[in-house]
C-alpha cells in the first residue's frame, strides 16, 4: 500500500475516483452479511410496492464504498475519525459509482494533523446521491 | 415555513426519546471481517491478509470502518411515530475512536436520540434519530453512530 503524510498535503487535493458498479448479486451479498435486513434491498416485487423502480443499493454499502476511498488513502498510518454522510437520492445496480474526495482543511490540532475532505459519490449522469464530510488523522514524516 | 409546528399533530412514544437499551453483543470474527471485507471490494491487506496484519500497526487483523454495518442488533427502542407511507435513511454520521480487530468482543448500546419534523416545498418530512454505540472488551466505545430516518408521505 502507497502511504500519503501530512506534509504531502494540500488545499483542493483531489483523492480518487475508486469506481464501484454494485450489482444485484453483490448487494444481495452485502445484505445477507448486514443489518439491513429490508427486502427493498433483495426483492424486486417489495421495492416496487413502495414506489422504488426496482432494488436499491442499500445506503449502508454506498457508505462503505467511500470509507474504502478515504482508507485506501489514508493508507496504513493514517486513520479515519469520522464521515457525515446525506443520502440524496436512490442508488441502482448498474450505476457507475465513482466515489471521490477533495481535501478542504488540513491543521495540526493538539498534535493531530488533521485533515478534513468533502467526500461523495458520483454517478453515470453526475448526480452526487452521496454527499458528506470526513476526518482523517495523518502521519508526518519522520 | 408554516407557523404551525407539525410535531403537534404528529404521534409518537415520547416517553422512549433518550432511553438507551443494550441491543446486542457481537464477537468480531475473521470470516465475517473478511466477508464483509470482501463484499464491498476491499483490496487492504489490514482486512484481508492475517500475516501482514499481524505485521501491522495494529498486530492483528482490523474490521473495515463500516463493519458495524453487518453487526445483527436487536431492534431497540422504537418510537411507534405514525407519519408517512415510506421511509428512508436520510444521513449517517459515524465517529470511529479506534478500529475494531478479529478478537475483540463488541457490545452494543442504542437510544433514540430525537424526533423532530421539517416541513418544505415537498410537504412534512418526520425525522427519527438513532444514535448507537459500540465499546470494545475494554469498554472503550471504539464507534459512535447517529442515523437519520426520514418519513414521508409520497400520497400527498
Amino acid at each position: 500500500m502507497s502511504q500519503v503524510y501530512f506534509e504531502d498535503i494540500q488545499l483542493g487535493d483531489d483523492i480518487g475516483p475508486l469506481v464501484k458498479e454494485p450489482t444485484k448479486e453483490q448487494i444481495r451479498s452485502f445484505v445477507s452479511l448486514s443489518e439491513a435486513s429490508n427486502s427493498r434491498f433483495t426483492s424486486e416485487e417489495v421495492a416496487q410496492s413502495e414506489g422504488l423502480r426496482g432494488i436499491i443499493v442499500p445506503g449502508n454499502m454506498s457508505m462503505a464504498f467511500l470509507t474504502q476511498l478515504i482508507t485506501d488513502w489514508a493508507g496504513e498510518k493514517g486513520q479515519i475519525t469520522s464521515l457525515e454522510v446525506n443520502f440524496r437520492r436512490m442508488v441502482e445496480p448498474g450505476d457507475r459509482l465513482e466515489c471521490k474526495a477533495t481535501v478542504t482543511d488540513a491543521e495540526t490540532v493538539d498534535g493531530q494533523n488533521m485533515v478534513t475532505l468533502d467526500a461523495f459519490i458520483e454517478n453515470q449522469k453526475g448526480e452526487r446521491p452521496v454527499q458528506g464530510t470526513a476526518k482523517v488523522i495523518l502521519s508526518a514524516k519522520e | 415555513m408554516s407557523s404551525i409546528d407539525p410535531m403537534d399533530s404528529i404521534e409518537f412514544d415520547r416517553s422512549i426519546i433518550g432511553v438507551v437499551h443494550d441491543v446486542g453483543y457481537h464477537e468480531v470474527t475473521e470470516e465475517q471481517v473478511i466477508g464483509f471485507a470482501n463484499a464491498i471490494g476491499e483490496t487492504n491487506p489490514l482486512y484481508l491478509d492475517k500475516d501482514a496484519a499481524n505485521d501491522g500497526p495494529y498486530g492483528s487483523l482490523i474490521a473495515p470502518p463500516a463493519y458495524y454495518t453487518s453487526i445483527r442488533l436487536e431492534p431497540g427502542p422504537d418510537p411507534k411515530v405514525k407519519f408517512g407511507t415510506t421511509g428512508f435513511n436520510a444521513s449517517q454520521h459515524c465517529e470511529f475512536y479506534e478500529p475494531m480487530k478479529v478478537g475483540d468482543t463488541i457490545k452494543a448500546k442504542a437510544q433514540v436520540a430525537r424526533v423532530y419534523a421539517k416541513t418544505g416545498r415537498t410537504g412534512t418530512l418526520v425525522f427519527t434519530v438513532r444514535r448507537t454505540t459500540y465499546s470494545n472488551q475494554h469498554d472503550r466505545v471504539v464507534t459512535m453512530v447517529e442515523s437519520s430516518f426520514v418519513l414521508r408521505d409520497m400520497s400527498q
